[in-house]
C-alpha cells in the first residue's frame, strides 16, 4: 500500500512538472502589438524628445511615433527647407546668411587654411583667430577643432573647442556643429550619445549629426532598460530623419556599412540594418533580419526591450 | 633528498631564468603580432578575386594629398606654400608644378572658407619632378607610403592622370585596391584647368569622391 | 639542514615558473580560438562594366548575373545608358566600371559620371547602385573578366 501511493505520488508529481513546463512553453507569443495609433495621441513632445515616460511601454510609443508618421512630419519641416544642405559639414554651408559681411581678405585667409589642412593650416587659423572675433573667431576655432580631431589630436581639438564655446550669441545650428564635435571627442559612449541628442535637437537638419546618433545606438552596449529604450529611439527617429533629409537610399546604406565595422556584437544593430531596409523598400530583407535577430537574443538586460521592439517592426513589415 | 652542489643550484637557477625570459619573450609577441584589422564591408572567409572598394566613413572627410600622374611617374603636388602664398593675398601663384588661380570672390557666400583653386599643370616640368614608376618594387613602395599615410594621418590620395600615365596609372590604381586603399582620380584633358573647390554644391553632388 | 631549505626553494621557483609559462600557452591557445571568426573582407561586384572606344564611340560591354546565368550585353554609351543600367541590374548593386584609355579621355567619362549621379537618387525602384570608375589598360580585359566570373 504505502508502496503504491509512494509511486502514485511520483508519478502526479512528474505529471504536474511536465504540464507546468508544457504552460511554459506555449506562453511564448509576445503580446500583439498595438496597431499604429493616429499622430497626436500623447505628443506634447516635439519629434525628437529624448526623456522617456517611466511608466507605460515606452518601445511601443516610439514605435508608434515612428509608424504614425509623426516623426516622419517633423523630419519633412525640416527638410523642405530649400535653402538647407543637409550635408554641409559646417553650420555655414548648410544654411546661407549665418555669417555675411565678413571681407574678402579675411575669407581668402580662411581659404588658404582649408587648402593647407593638416599641413600647416592650424598655425594659419590660430593668427586668423588671434585677429578676430564673434562668429569669426568662431569659425576659426572650429576649423582648428574639425582639423585637429580629424588627425586625431584631442588636446587641441577640446582647447580649440573650448574657445569656440566661449563666444556668444552663436546661431542654433552653429551649436549643433560643436555638440556634434564634442561627442565625436567623447570617450564615454553615453556622454557621446548624450552631445549627439543635443545636435540634432539644436540643428535637425544636421546629416552628420544624425549619423552619429543613429551609430551610436546602434552600437551602445546599454546597461539599463532604460539606455535600451533611449538607443532604440535614436535609431528610429535618426533613421527617419536621414531617409527624408537625403532621399537618397545608398547614403542610407552607406550607414548601414558603417555599422557593420563598428561594433557587430550590440543587438540593437539589428534594428538599425532591418530599419533602414525597411525605410528603403525592402521589407522582405527587413523581416529576415528581424527574425534571426529575435531568434538570437538571449536574457539579457536589454532583451526584452529590443525584443519587443523587434516584434513591433516585424509585425508592420509583414503586415504591409 | 641527496646533498646537491652548489652547480645544481645554479643550474636551477638558470633554468627558472631563462623559463623567466620565454614567458617575457610570448608576452612580447603576442602584443607585437596584434594585426591590424583588414578594411571590410562583408564577413566571408576569402578575399574576392575582385575586391570591390571600401567606402570611407561619409560624414568625416579625410585629408588630401595631390598627385600628378604622368609616363615619367608620379609627382606630388604639395599645397602648402601656396596655401601661405593664399594667405598672404596673391591669387595668381606661379610655381614650379603650374600656375594656380585662386577665386573667392563671390559677393554671396555661405561658409567663410568657400573657394575655387584653378590649377594649369606644366607637364614637362611635372614630369621632370616625378618619382619613376616602372617596376613592381617601385610601385610597392608607393603603395607602402600610401598605407602609412592613410593609416596614420588619414590622408586620401587625389590623382590628376594625363593620357600618357595612364598605364601606369592603371597599374598604381590595381594595387592600391588590392591593399584597401581609398583613393579619388579625375583625368586631366590637354588645355583643361583643374580645380581644387569648396563650395555648397560640393555637399550634394559628389563629383569625385574617395572610395 | 639550511642548503636543503635553499635547493627547496629553488625548485619551488622552477616549477611556479614552468606552470607560469604552460598558463600563458593555454592563454595564447585560447585566444587563437576565439579569433577564428571570420575577418571582414571588400564585398563582390554584383556587375561589370567595360567602356572602350573605338574612333571616338564609346562603347560598353556589360556583364551581369541573372538567375545564376551570366548574361552579356554591349551597348553604346548614350543618354540611355541610365536605363540600360537600371535594366540590366533591377536590384541595385556594387558596379565596377572599368575604362580603356579612349573612354577615359573621351566623352563618356562626363557620361558616365552623370549616370552615377543619377543612379543615386532614390525613386521607386529603391534599388541602390554604387559604381566605381576604374582605370583598365587593354591588356588587362581578359583578366578582369576572369576575376569577375571566379567570385560568382
Amino acid at each position: 500500500m504505502a508502496l503504491v501511493s509512494r509511486w502514485i505520488g511520483r508519478i502526479s508529481l512528474v505529471v504536474l512538472a511536465a504540464m507546468v513546463l508544457l504552460m511554459e512553453a506555449t506562453d511564448v507569443s509576445p503580446p500583439p502589438s498595438p496597431p499604429p495609433p493616429p499622430c497626436g495621441s500623447g505628443s506634447d513632445r516635439s519629434g525628437l524628445a529624448v526623456v522617456l515616460n517611466a511608466t507605460g511601454d515606452p518601445i511601443a510609443e516610439i514605435m508608434a511615433r515612428v509608424d504614425c508618421g509623426e516623426t516622419k512630419q517633423k523630419a519633412e519641416e525640416t527638410a523642405s527647407d530649400e535653402s538647407l544642405r543637409m550635408a554641409g559639414d559646417i553650420c555655414l554651408m548648410r544654411y546661407p546668411g549665418l555669417l555675411s559681411g565678413v571681407s574678402r581678405e579675411i575669407r581668402q585667409k580662411f581659404a588658404a587654411a582649408v587648402i593647407a589642412a593638416q599641413d600647416g593650416g592650424i598655425d594659419l587659423l590660430r593668427e586668423i583667430e588671434a585677429n578676430a572675433n564673434g562668429m569669426t573667431a568662431w569659425r576659426a576655432a572650429m576649423e582648428i577643432a574639425r582639423i585637429a580631431e580629424r588627425a586625431g589630436d584631442r588636446q587641441t581639438a577640446l582647447a580649440a573647442l573650448a574657445r569656440a564655446r566661449l563666444i556668444s550669441d552663436v546661431p542654433a545650428a552653429c551649436q549643433s556643429d560643436m555638440e556634434l564635435i564634442a561627442g565625436r571627442l567623447a570617450e564615454d559612449d553615453d556622454v557621446a550619445a548624450a552631445y549627439f541628442d543635443s545636435a540634432v535637437l539644436a540643428d535637425p537638419g544636421n546629416f552628420a549629426a544624425h549619423v552619429e546618433r543613429a551609430l551610436g545606438g546602434a552600437t551602445l552596449r546599454a546597461e539599463t532598460p532604460q539606455a535600451c529604450a533611449d538607443a532604440v529611439e535614436r535609431i528610429m527617429e535618426s533613421v527617419v530623419y536621414l531617409e527624408t533629409l537625403t532621399r537618397s537610399s545608398s547614403q542610407l546604406l552607406r550607414i548601414k556599412r558603417r555599422a557593420e565595422v563598428l561594433n557587430e556584437n550590440a543587438p540593437q544593430r539589428a534594428l538599425l540594418d532591418g530599419f533602414i531596409l525597411e525605410r528603403i523598400g525592402r521589407k522582405r530583407e527587413a523581416a529576415a533580419i528581424y527574425g534571426r535577430a529575435m531568434a538570437e537574443l538571449e536574457t539579457g538586460l536589454c532583451d526584452e526591450r529590443l525584443r519587443r521592439a523587434l516584434a513591433i517592426r516585424l509585425d508592420r513589415v509583414v503586415q504591409k | 633528498m641527496s646533498l646537491r652542489t652548489d652547480a645544481e643550484a645554479g643550474f636551477v637557477d638558470i633554468a627558472a631564468n631563462a623559463l623567466s625570459v620565454l614567458i617575457l619573450v610570448t608576452i612580447i609577441v603576442l602584443i607585437v603580432s596584434i594585426v591590424p584589422s583588414p578594411r571590410g564591408e562583408v564577413r566571408a572567409d576569402n578575399r574576392p578575386a575582385l575586391p570591390f572598394p571600401v567606402e570611407i566613413d561619409p560624414s568625416v572627410q579625410p585629408f588630401n594629398s595631390y598627385w600628378y600622374v604622368t609616363e615619367a611617374g608620379l609627382t606630388p603636388i604639395p599645397l602648402r606654400q601656396i596655401a601661405q602664398s593664399v594667405f598672404n593675398g596673391e591669387k595668381v601663384i606661379e610655381t614650379v608644378f603650374g600656375k594656380f588661380f585662386f577665386q573667392n570672390s563671390r559677393r554671396t557666400y555661405r561658409d567663410v572658407a568657400e573657394f575655387r583653386l584653378g590649377f594649369v599643370p606644366d607637364s614637362k616640368r611635372i614630369a621632370e619632378a616625378a618619382i619613376s614608376i616602372s617596376g613592381e618594387d617601385e610601385i610597392e613602395r608607393a603603395v607602402d607610403q600610401f598605407s602609412m599615410e592613410f593609416e596614420e594621418s588619414y590622408i586620401v590620395p587625389t590623382f590628376f592622370v594625363e593620357k600618357s600615365g595612364f598605364d601606369i596609372f592603371a597599374r598604381i590604381h590595381s594595387a592600391m585596391r588590392n591593399a584597401d586603399l581609398p583613393l579619388r582620380w579625375v583625368v586631366r584633358r590637354p588645355g583643361v584647368t583643374l580645380t581644387i573647390m569648396r563650395d555648397a554644391n560640393q555637399f550634394e553632388t559628389r563629383a569625385a569622391t574617395w572610395r | 639542514m639550511e642548503r636543503r631549505t635553499t635547493l627547496h626553494l629553488g625548485y619551488t621557483a622552477l616549477v611556479d615558473i614552468l606552470l607560469a609559462t604552460l598558463g600563458i600557452f593555454v592563454v595564447v591557445f585560447a585566444l587563437q580560438t576565439m579569433k577564428s571568426d571570420n575577418p571582414l573582407v571588400p564585398a563582390i561586384a554584383d556587375g561589370l562594366v567595360i567602356c572602350t572606344a573605338t574612333d571616338d564611340t564609346p562603347e560598353a560591354l556589360l556583364l551581369a548575373t541573372r538567375e545564376g546565368s551570366e548574361i552579356e550585353l554591349r551597348v553604346p554609351i548614350d543618354t540611355r545608358f541610365s536605363d540600360v543600367m537600371r535594366d540590366t541590374w533591377p536590384d541595385g548593386g556594387r558596379i565596377w566600371v572599368a575604362m580603356s584609355k579612349d573612354c577615359a579621355f573621351g566623352d563618356a567619362i562626363e557620361q558616365l559620371r552623370a549616370v552615377e549621379s543619377d543612379l543615386r537618387i532614390l525613386g521607386e525602384a529603391s534599388a541602390p547602385y554604387i559604381l566605381t570608375l576604374a582605370p583598365l589598360a587593354l591588356d588587362d580585359i581578359d583578366d578582369l573578366i576572369f576575376r569577375w566570373r571566379s567570385d560568382r
